[in-house]
């Protein structure tokens, strides 16, 4: 089949590799009332490697049911999920993840030492570990707030201290779950913006979970839409071919933008015109 | 951290109250005649002669050394069985019915039964005052550990930390600003409960002093005792906040 295959189509460039392979996921869930309700229905997907995937879906829908399988905080029902191939088995440095929630951050602990964290386990030389430190809190625009703890910082910064302490442990697939969807418009402008660049030069798998449109378009590669039970969990799964950096005032922007807000379930369903 | 300026004003407020106790007492002893009621002057004048003796020294240390070990031994215990109990929801369950029942049984209840199996000695009464605390602060904890952010742990799991990271590394510290409330409250528990137990079975104590004294209707003497407990609470709470705000102060503060 695959001699069949080279030969019909010799010209395709060579597929990119998979990071990150579903297999039929499913999870499941019991209700107070002990009826179950099947959060996540039937997943089959893979991300490319240095792929930026965003997925978009109303609240409800199983986008974090979904993320903490691939973070290995819950196990699937059904199906097996692979990280270069092998099932993925409880949370490993591998998968770094940034939460909406800056509690994920130790308030205890300096903005620094917050970063230091995960880089302790990996038992890395001194040295090293500062330099890294530093080479991320300079990435993230923290260089000069090192030594402050996170209550003193404001909700962008913390999530600056998040995307930083998680991008220092060099993970190979980044898991973002709403990571910006609580902080102020401008700054979440100036996050995505970074965030954007950042992975792009780290080149960084990325699976980040959004229910904001603009959001998704404006950092993936691809979208995929989730839908709520009873229909089927992927709804769509779409590239997104634009250049970056992105802007959103194009009439390829509002097309996509138009695009999957007719994709997802919205109760006040209206079409957006820009030009 | 609120600023220091109000501060002042409100410890400036809190001597004028009590100034005006002590008037209000100084008034009434008058009226009651000295031996009814001695004013403050008096048990004063007590206070800084006794405190010179050997005698008041011992007593004094004596329930301060029992209050103390009761105390720090049971808010530990309280401390690793309340972690225990939030994090484990199988062993919190079991545990928890138990412990509403022996929350409300005052630990001198409990008196006479552990003097015929243990004897009058020190144990018992460090054993009452822990025993007390700890209740206290394991049922505190137990509900702090099960409102730590679940994010927070995720983040710890997910960077590789094992059990054993999690519980000193994570769970303790989350847990530091109840513990503190726990402990404070159930400093001025173990305070109370040391007049109960030094009356029932000591040789010497702050409890003792107060209890004897009725014999001679040492009215002053009695009032002594009750000032010297209230300083000593004072100065232990005083030392305890301290001891908190500057070795723990970054384990107080909210993210
Ligand atoms: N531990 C759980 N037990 C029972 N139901 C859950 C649990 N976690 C999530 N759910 C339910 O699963 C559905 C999807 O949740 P979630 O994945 O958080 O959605 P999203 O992140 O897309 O908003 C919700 O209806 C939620 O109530
Ligand atoms: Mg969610």
């Amino acid at each position: 089949m695959s001699a069949m295959a080279a030969k019909h189509l010799p010209s395709i460039p060579e597929a990119r590799e998979t990071a990150l392979e579903f297999v039929n996921i499913g999870k499941e869930y019991q209700r107070h009332t002990k009826e179950k309700v099947k959060v996540v229905r039937e997943v089959n997907l893979k991300l490319e490697r240095g792929g930026f995937l965003c997925v978009l879906g109303p609240s409800g829908c199983g986008k974090t049911t979904l993320m903490n399988m691939v973070a290995g905080f819950e196990e699937p029902s059904e199906g097996e999920i692979r990280m270069n191939g092998k099932a993925i088995k409880g949370p490993g440095p591998e998968r770094g993840v940034v939460f909406q929630s800056d509690t994920a951050l130790f308030p205890w602990l300096t903005v620094e030492e917050n970063i230091a964290y995960g880089l302790k386990m990996k038992r890395l030389p001194k040295a090293e570990m500062k330099e890294r430190i530093h080479y991320w809190m300079k990435q993230v625009g923290l260089e000069q707030h090192g030594a402050k703890f996170p209550g003193e910082l404001s909700g962008g910064m913390k999530q600056r201290v998040q995307i930083a302490r998680v991008l220092a442990g060099d993970p190979e697939i980044l898991l973002m779950d709403e990571p910006f969807a609580a902080l102020d418009a401008q700054t979440r402008t100036y996050l995505q913006q970074e965030l954007s660049a950042l992975c792009r030069k780290a080149g960084k798998t990325v699976l980040f979970i959004t229910h904001d449109i603009q959001e998704a378009l404006l950092l993936a590669d691809r979208v995929i839409v989730m839908a709520r039970a009873p229909e089927p969990n992927i709804k769509a799964d779409l590239p997104v071919d634009l250049p970056y950096p992105r802007e959103r005032m194009t009439e390829p922007f509002a097309n996509l933008y138009n695009r999957l807000l007719d994709e997802i379930d919205n109760p006040f369903k209206a079409s957006v015109h820009v030009l | 951290m609120t600023s220091r300026r109000p501060l002042s004003w409100r410890w400036l407020i809190g001597l004028l109250g009590t100034l005006c106790f002590l008037l209000l007492w100084q008034i009434a002893a008058w009226l009651s005649g000295p031996s009814f009621l001695p004013g403050p002057i008096r048990v004063l004048l007590l206070f800084f002669e006794q405190i010179q003796t050997r005698e008041y020294l011992v007593t004094v240390g004596a329930s301060y050394q029992r209050v103390m070990l009761g105390w720090g031994l049971g808010s530990l215990f309280g401390l690793v069985l309340g972690i225990v109990m939030g994090r484990y929801r199988w062993f919190g369950t079991i545990i928890y019915s138990p412990m509403q029942f022996f929350r409300v049984i005052p630990a001198v209840a409990l008196v006479p039964i552990l003097v015929i199996w243990l004897g009058v000695g020190e144990t018992i009464k460090i054993l009452i005052i822990g025993y007390g605390v700890a209740l206290v602060v394991a049922i505190n904890i137990a509900e702090a550990v099960q409102r730590v952010a679940p994010a927070r742990l995720q983040a710890a799991r997910s960077m590789g930390a094992g059990p054993l990271r999690i519980f000193w590394g994570v769970l303790i510290p989350s847990v530091i600003p109840e513990a503190l409330k726990g402990m404070r409250g159930s400093l001025a528990f173990a305070f109370m409960s040391i007049v109960g137990i030094e009356t029932l079975a000591a040789q010497e104590g702050v409890g003792q002093m107060i209890w004897s004294a009725r014999v001679l209707h040492q009215t002053d003497v009695a009032l002594l005792g009750v000032l010297t407990l209230g300083l000593m609470g004072v100065l232990a709470d005083t030392v305890v906040r301290l001891a908190f705000r500057i070795f723990g102060y970054r384990f107080m503060l909210r993210g």
